[in-house]
């Protein structure tokens, strides 16, 4: 048996205040351990200096390897880095001459010759060659490098093949060093887009005996020596990125900020408020402003928003029944109204588009697809055996849940779903892998989609919906439509081109409608003209690091 | 009349009612109750239905306004009221049942049984439980759409349902185990136990009628936080997808979607002031409620 | 605890740890889709198999995982999936002292708040100091940190401009996220205490004491608060162990580049070797407190044995 605790016998007068302090005597050692390993941790918040520019760049960069890089995020660090033989005009986002002073096209539009500045040269000074080129593009191509976007070499001879393990011969690659600084790219067929091709990531000119060196890790290499107008000084993950001015860069006197630093964050009103304090000077992207603001946003000086290379869609799994019925795609397509979508969801001044490719692509016209006709709509339904719904399954809708704006706009499909043709469609909020694991593996019913062009040319997105192509995922494939998407891109002829392509397009979403396009992006940014400098709106939302500039001292 | 001395119910219930919060709190819940149970279909809106006047501040019409779709947020309030008070007595429920039982089971068996049954829930707390939510509810989600869905579509939603504030309980249990075992190993070797024991009580005896009740009141007090926390994570599940299907809300949906009203360029009070307001005068009656019963029950306590 | 049980249990530790990591990794494996499901398909086939086989993910599991349990052994964590140039390693080097600077300070200010909150509550019980105590406390646990934070920023760092908007650069950064943590647990360290507390003022030996006229701070604080401390010391453990390895919502907002975002980014992106060691390090510094917790039982009341 335990003996009851000892209680002594103090008489109530003792028990005065120095009593009360000693008590607390038998908890100092704990408070004390506590502080010590405080003030030892302290240290990790270290205070840095101001960098001459800081900008928002939304998530973490999984990969500055500007072959491997997938994400924006990660793109506009890289570019930053390391450059091609062309370059984004910080103005029009076109592709402007880069590390390639000048190039000519043979005339039967299948041979490109580029000749490389004299002074381009990377960070540590030594000149980057021909040769240099050469080896960047096939180790882009190379399938043990692992590049997602090798297909963009898919239009260089040899390409394809090389990507998908046909060849094996590396030099076997359409891409050749003719002399010191001149460089011959043989292409498969004619292809108007290249140049804006050359601009993009996976093209860019990375240093050889770094990478051989560093593995996977090559990036981190101190010193490492880059083709762009910037260096890599550090990297905390999840935290910042600090570029500093690469001074051998060919175009150096042109780069305004010698330091920049890049920072990472997952949220949009952090962000916004970082912005409004001026603890950032310019936010990148476009998800880091919080979409429930948007009319509020609008109303801002600093406030601008321009037409973006992207586009809003909704995937059918056409090889479910009842969407293998073309007849209950195009009544689903009819009876959602579009409008209403832009106005009251997604409320920063996005065009609502029955069409796939934004409006102006490339100087492309898109042609009309299905708009909302709810009459029309219900008639198709009944001819596809549905009268009034009657009959049709219940079906769901998928969408990645972490966006509320993807759940605005499901629960509005929802709604008129319902109201016009009497359909029920359950929501079915995914997370982001299970997302893309379902649309690969082709199970859904219904999904919302999205795709950024990745140049300005009508392709980018066309191509998607090829038979073969590995963005398809909608189960649909018509040879009519791939031979048209063939014979227009191997036609010189740009009217002609793009009227084949509008035929294409048309067919796609009038006749089968695999997708429903629901509306063209918009970029936008926020911008204090008093401020800061050398952003300007563009198709591609491309703003080259380089000539960003704070006008006034913070 | 005859004078008869007051039963401990009697007197439970006694001190219940000279408590003041206690009752105030138990009459706001059995308030909230009815209108949970009666105010969505008694409210002429319907909490989906789609109108044109959106992000309206309250009015007479809509009295806690309207939100991006145009849909009245009283009568969302409710209907998400009332899935979240499921959710969070459900999940406070399984937590205090299993963590209770489990948590006095291990500190009275003591010993090598303590250990091992305390090691399993290190083990379990420390595996994220975001990947055990996700695996079972994907799981089960795909049963449920691919079996149950076709025969039963009326059951498969409420499976659904149910199984998620099963989730729910089954991971904020292993917090109240750890509390009341550590009660549990104090109260153990107190004499009124040890006496009993010496009496020859069974254990299962000493467990129901010693330790129980010492017990409760932290018990109590742990619950009230798990409501919460329930309700909260909840939301959070929705967030991965995974919490309640749009468009269908909870108190914990709509909290979050209010909170992105707090920010400096425009301010859409309504939208978090209504469902945070809801919540906490839910959980401050149910604390009261708590506390109240609590003291009514214990055969300790005094008045 | 008698010293041999204390070793015996640090000794279980490790492989308590072992054995949660190996469920977290084959869990993992079991969630639908991969770290390299992404929006745009690879290139090809080809593409996407060497991608697999640089990871070695395109082994059998039971490979895998004997390649996980020899970099362990190395205590190397492998490779990031998603922060593709970054080891495990380097990740919690450079995160875990951020979120652990900030997990310290938050629980440092949760008992700063918490304890004598409760204390009040229990002493002064169904009067208003209680009642205000109360508030504070629903505040705490009703209000979320995602809704209590955006407040403290709009208020503090926007509206009277005192303390800077997000950021972990200077000590000020690290204010507004350790009160808005120190409050989240504050509240829930109050109201166990508060019960603790009572149940521990309303027993015999508390009522022995006072009969015998021993003053009541004295009672307080040598005799009731140490048992009474025993919920808050239980819930404790598992809370600081969570503050340290960072709060995802917290870290969020204040843009602190602590481990708390990895949690669930990690699991989001299917990074099987960055979750797993997460979750080698949150348990082992579960498991320790946990251990450190059942120590500080025999102390706060001695009457506890460990059979």
């Amino acid at each position: 048996m335990q003996p009851l605790p000892r209680i002594p016998d103090a008489p109530a007068s003792q028990a005065g205040a120095s009593r009360f302090w000693a008590s607390f005597a038998s908890l100092r050692p704990l408070s004390s351990v506590l502080l010590l390993a405080l003030a030892a941790l302290l240290p990790s918040c270290r205070p840095d200096s101001r960098a001459d520019l800081i900008l928002h760049n939304g998530r973490e960069p999984e990969t500055l390897d500007p072959h491997l890089l997938t994400g924006q995020a990660d793109g506009r660090v890289a570019s930053a880095l390391f450059e091609g033989l062309t370059r984004y005009d910080p103005v029009t986002g076109n592709a402007i001459p880069g590390l390639a002073a000048s190039w000519s096209l043979s005339p039967d539009g299948l041979r490109y010759t580029f000749q490389i500045r004299t002074n381009a040269a990377w960070s540590d000074g030594r000149p980057i060659l021909a040769e240099d080129v050469v080896w960047s593009f096939r180790r882009a191509v190379d399938p043990l490098t692992g590049a997602d976007y090798a297909s963009q070499y898919f239009y260089v001879e040899n390409g394809e093949a090389i990507s998908t393990g046909k060849e094996r011969d590396l030099s076997k690659l359409g891409v050749d060093a003719v002399s010191r600084s001149s460089v011959v790219v043989r292409l498969r067929h004619p292809t108007p887009f290249f140049l804006e091709l050359l601009a993009t990531r996976v093209f860019a000119v990375i240093p050889r005996e770094a990478v051989e060196r560093g593995g996977d890790r090559w990036i981190l290499q101190p010193g490492l020596p880059c083709s762009g107008p910037y260096t890599l000084a550090s990297w905390r993950v999840n935290d910042r990125i600090r570029l500093r001015r690469n001074p051998h860069y060919w175009d150096a006197s042109n780069v305004r900020a010698g330091t920049i630093d890049v920072l990472a964050g997952d949220s949009a009103h952090t962000a916004l408020n970082q912005y409004l304090v001026g603890d950032v000077d310019f936010i990148l992207d476009k998800d880091m402003f919080p979409s429930e603001l948007a009319e509020a946003l609008q109303r801002r000086p600093d406030f601008h928003s321009y037409t973006y290379l992207g586009a809003y869609f909704i995937r059918f799994n056409t090889t479910r029944k009842p969407f293998d019925d073309p007849r209950v795609r195009k009544a689903i397509a009819m009876a959602i109204d579009r409008t209403r979508i832009v106005q009251r969801i997604t409320r920063m001044g996005e065009p609502p588009a029955s069409h796939l490719v934004p409006q102006g692509t490339g100087g492309y016209q898109p042609p009309m697809g299905l708009g909302r006709d709810p009459e029309a709509a219900r008639r198709l339904l009944a001819e596809a055996g549905y009268p009034g719904g009657n009959g049709l399954r219940t079906f769901e809708y998928s969408y990645n849940a972490e966006s509320r704006l993807h759940e605005h706009i499901a629960v509005e499909i929802q709604s008129a779903l319902h109201d016009v043709l009497g359909l029920r469609m359950e929501l079915r909020p995914l997370e982001w892998k299970t997302y893309l694991n379902n649309m690969s593996r082709l199970d859904y019913d219904l999904m919302r989609s999205s795709w950024i062009g990745d140049y300005n040319d009508p392709n980018t997105f066309l191509d998607l919906f090829l038979a073969d192509g590995g963005n398809n995922r909608t189960g649909w494939r018509d040879p009519s439509y791939d031979a048209l998407i063939h014979e227009a891109n191997a036609t010189l002829d740009r009217a002609r081109r793009f009227q084949l392509l509008a035929q294409a397009e048309a067919h796609l979403l009038r006749d089968a409608a695999p997708i429903v396009p629901l509306y063209s992006y918009v970029g936008f940014y926020a911008l204090d003209t008093q401020r800061l400098a050398g952003v300007h709106p563009n198709l591609l939302d491309e703003h080259p690091f380089w000539a960003i500039h704070r006008t006034r001292r913070p | 009349m005859p004078e008869t001395h007051p039963t401990t119910t009697a007197l439970a219930w006694r001190r219940f009612t000279s408590n003041l919060p206690a009752v105030v709190g138990a009459a706001f819940m059995v308030l909230i109750a009815l209108v949970l149970l009666a105010g969505p279909s008694l409210l002429s809106a319907n909490p989906n239905a789609h109108s044109d006047a959106v992000f309206e501040p309250p009015s007479a019409r809509h009295p806690f306004g309207t939100d991006i779709h145009g849909r009245d947020l009283l009568a969302r309030c409710l209907v998400g009221a009332r899935v979240s008070l499921m959710a969070g007595l459900v999940g406070a429920a399984i937590s205090v049942v299993v963590g209770t039982a489990y948590g006095m089971a291990a500190a009275y068996g003591g010993g090598r049984i303590d250990a091992v049954m305390m090691r399993a829930v290190d083990l379990l707390y420390a595996l994220p439980n975001v990947i055990f939510v996700m695996l079972v509810l994907g799981t089960a989600e795909s049963a449920i759409t691919s079996l149950l869905r076709p025969a039963f579509p009326s059951i498969a939603d409420a499976a659904r349902m149910l199984l998620l504030f099963a989730c729910l309980g089954a991971i904020s249990w292993l917090n109240m185990a750890r509390i009341v075992r550590g009660q549990v190993l104090s109260l153990r070797s107190r004499p009124f136990i040890l006496a009993s024991r010496q009496f020859g009580a069974s254990p299962a005896f000493i467990l129901r009628r010693h330790l129980l009740p010492n017990v409760l009141g932290v018990v109590m007090a742990y619950a009230t936080l798990t409501v919460p926390a329930v309700i909260l994570y909840e939301s959070f599940l929705s967030f991965l997808g995974m919490g309640i299907r749009p468009p269908d809300a909870s108190l914990g949906t709509l909290i979050e979607d209010g909170a992105r009203q707090l920010n400096p360029i425009q301010v859409r009070w309504w939208l978090i002031a209504f469902p945070g307001g809801f919540l906490g005068l839910t959980l401050l009656a149910l604390q009261s409620l708590g506390d109240g019963l609590r003291d009514a029950l214990d055969p300790e306590a005094h008045p | 605890m008698d010293a041999r049980s204390i070793l015996r249990r640090l000794l279980a530790i490790p492989l308590l740890a072992w054995a949660v990591a190996s469920l977290a990794f084959f869990l993992m494996r079991a969630a639908p889709g991969g770290p390299f499901d992404r929006e745009r398909a690879p290139a090809s086939k080809e593409v996407e198999a060497a991608l697999k086989a640089r990871y070695h993910l395109d082994e059998p599991l039971w490979r895998q995982y004997v390649r996980f349990l020899a970099g362990l052994a190395h205590a190397d964590l492998g490779p990031s999936l998603k922060y593709r140039h970054h080891g495990v390693n380097d990740i919690l080097a450079q995160a875990l002292p951020v979120s652990m600077t900030l997990g310290g300070l938050a629980f440092a200010a949760a008992l700063a708040i918490g304890l004598p909150v409760g204390m009040a509550g229990a002493v002064w019980r169904g009067r208003w100091p209680d009642w205000l105590g109360a508030l504070l406390t629903m505040v705490g646990v009703c209000i979320p940190t995602f809704v209590l934070a955006p407040l403290a920023v709009l208020l503090f760092a926007l509206k009277l401009e005192w303390l800077p908007v997000a950021g972990w650069s200077s000590p000020t950064h690290a204010i507004l996220p350790v009160l808005v943590l120190g409050l989240y647990f504050g509240a829930r360290v109050a109201r166990l205490f508060r019960e603790g507390l009572s149940e521990v003022l309303r027993s015999p030996f508390i009522m022995a004491a006072r009969a015998k006229g021993v003053a009541p701070s004295a009672i307080l604080l040598r005799h009731a608060l140490r048992p009474a401390l025993l919920p808050v010391v239980s819930y404790a453990g598992p809370m600081l162990a969570d503050l340290l390895t960072g709060s995802f919502v917290v870290e969020r907002i204040f843009q602190v580049p602590g481990t708390g975002a990895f949690f669930i980014n990690s699991f989001f992106s299917r990074d099987y070797p960055l979750m797993v060691g997460l979750v080698i390090v949150y348990s082992l510094l579960l498991l320790v407190l946990n251990l450190a917790t059942d120590m500080a039982y025999r102390w706060l009341d001695p009457r506890i044995r460990h059979a």
